[in-house]
């Protein structure tokens, strides 16, 4: 019986492969997106004995800790494996085979279209901004100086543009959009 | 690792990667269970030697022998020559949780959150009982939020009878040779008892009788100073906590007259069905009563059924799967050494 939190392991079986897909559609980055999976699975273990909830909420709670990840990953520019090295787990090495097999998974050749495809519909003034600020990875500062505008301006069309590609990141999203 | 994860199609090296993340993941999820329930008994180990030091503070201090407190709450148990008549009422609660409540619809459905009444009559020499409680059931007939439920022990033999099942039926198993009334293997555990079997008065007593409950002071229950006695069993896997879960029991009686007062039953790693903390089962004694055993009492230690019940001689399931895994494991061992010869 022992019903402490979820059944992790049972989580990993079932949502494992769709959380790592996710992860990657997020980074971009078969590696990374493995880092902060591995990262997921190691906290829900270390903190399950404080969730409550259903299945599905427990599914929810994986992937609410997942966003907190990329959301560090995001700030900090690095996946953290604090959790991982706590419980003294090791992310196994992905052979190049299996990076290639979880890209095609993920769709990422198929987002880097779709992005293509967003950054297209941007307006100039916004693509370029943004491909100052991610491309170039120019501080806002200099980024300002180079579109001779304010830093706040600049922030204002870097988060306008961001906002608008967002919307074309999933592609799973945008193939049921389609399909539906 | 031979769990197949549900990736689809992909290929076999994405395969075997996601294998080896799940073997990571189960090494840390067994290890973490294992710390945890390390710390359970290093915690209850804490607490046994508490114990022990507060019940010899206090034998010292009442100048009273624990054999003399033993035999006097034994003795309130099993009146000779009367009917010991209790009403009681449980109530599970979460120690150590983030709420003491028991939630969730599995524990609504079950009637965990509410308390429950029973009301008992037991006998000795020769043990005899009967409990009238109510359960949660779905009958034919729809939902019901308290079906009348009986369990009767004599002669080896335990009866069911709840009148809204099937067709009026009586239900009686022989208990397993060689175990007693008070065994965990009850017919009627799964319908009516809690953490401390079918019938607590005959497993506290059988507890008394063992030598497994100790002095461990006297503390304040109510409003009411009582007489602490505590222990532990280990539960056996069949009851579904493991094999060596400790379950700490309580067990409080009259300074005075040693007559029952709670009942307290940890049930460490039991399915608290998502909720956290130690599933704990409180039997409060509402009402307790020794009366004169006679023609007309004795009645009360018989089930009380209406109508003509149709009497159905089950098999004891319990008995039956230990002779399965008996037969089973002997089987193994044959095919082991026919593997050497």
């Amino acid at each position: 019986m022992l019903k402490q939190g979820p059944d992790v392991k049972a989580l990993y079986a079932e949502q494992g492969d769709d959380l790592l897909r996710f992860l990657v559609r997020r980074t971009g980055d078969a590696e990374i997106a493995a880092d902060l999976w591995g990262e997921t699975f190691a906290q829900a273990l270390a903190s399950r004995g404080r969730f409550r909830g259903n299945h599905e909420q427990a599914i929810a709670w994986l992937y609410t800790i997942a966003h907190r990840q990329l959301g560090r990953y995001y700030r900090r520019g690095k996946a953290e494996c604090r959790a991982m090295q706590r419980l003294g787990m090791e992310r196994p090495a992905m052979s190049a085979e299996a990076e290639a097999q979880l890209v095609e998974r993920a769709g990422l050749d198929e987002m880097r279209d779709a992005i293509a495809a967003g950054v297209a519909t941007l307006s100039d003034h916004a693509r370029e901004a943004i491909m100052l600020r991610v491309v170039d990875e120019l501080p806002y500062s200099d980024l300002a100086n180079r579109l001779a505008i304010s830093e706040q301006a600049a922030r204002l069309r870097v988060s306008r543009g961001m906002r608008a590609l967002a919307r074309v990141l999933d592609v799973q999203t945008i193939k049921e959009a389609r399909e539906a | 690792m031979t769990a197949t994860y549900q990736a689809g199609t992909q290929g076999d090296e994405y395969q075997r990667f996601l294998e080896d993340m799940g073997d990571q993941v189960d090494q840390a999820a067994n290890l973490r269970t294992s710390r945890l329930r390390r710390r359970r008994r290093v915690a209850a180990g804490g607490l046994a030697l508490f114990c022990a030091v507060a019940g010899i503070v206090v034998v010292i201090a009442n100048g009273a022998g624990r054999v003399d407190v033993v035999a006097q709450a034994e003795a309130a148990l099993a009146p000779t020559g009367q009917v010991l008549r209790l009403v009681t009422v449980s109530r599970l609660e979460m120690r150590g949780g983030t709420h003491a409540q028991v939630t969730g619809w599995e524990a609504e459905s079950l009637g965990w959150n509410k308390p429950r009444t029973a009301e008992q009559w037991s006998a000795s020499a020769p043990t005899r009982w009967r409990i009238a409680t109510t359960i949660p059931a779905s009958t034919a007939a729809g939902p019901v939020t308290a079906a009348p439920i009986q369990c009767a022990y004599s002669g080896g033999s335990e009866e069911i009878y709840v009148q809204a099942f099937r067709n009026n039926e009586v239900v009686v198993v022989p208990v397993s040779k060689g175990r007693d009334e008070s065994s965990e293997e009850s017919l009627c555990t799964t319908q009516v008892s809690g953490g401390l079997g079918t019938q607590p008065v005959a497993h506290i007593r059988k507890m008394l009788e063992s030598g497994q409950l100790r002095v461990a002071g006297r503390d304040t229950v109510n409003g009411r100073e009582v007489l602490r006695l505590t222990g532990e069993e280990t539960r056996s896997q069949s009851t579904g906590a493991g094999p060596s879960a400790a379950w700490p029991i309580e067990y409080d009686v009259d300074p005075e007259t040693y007559a029952p007062v709670r009942f307290t039953v940890e049930m460490v790693g039991a399915n608290a069905l998502g909720n956290t903390g130690t599933l704990t089962e409180i039997t409060e004694v509402t009402a307790s009563e020794a009366l004169p055993l006679n023609e007309t009492t004795a009645g009360l230690l018989s089930l009380k059924t209406t109508g003509s019940p149709v009497i159905r001689h089950g098999v004891n399931q319990l008995e039956k799967r230990r002779e399965a895994e008996a037969a089973s494991g002997a089987s193994a061992s044959r095919a082991t050494s026919g593997r050497r010869r």
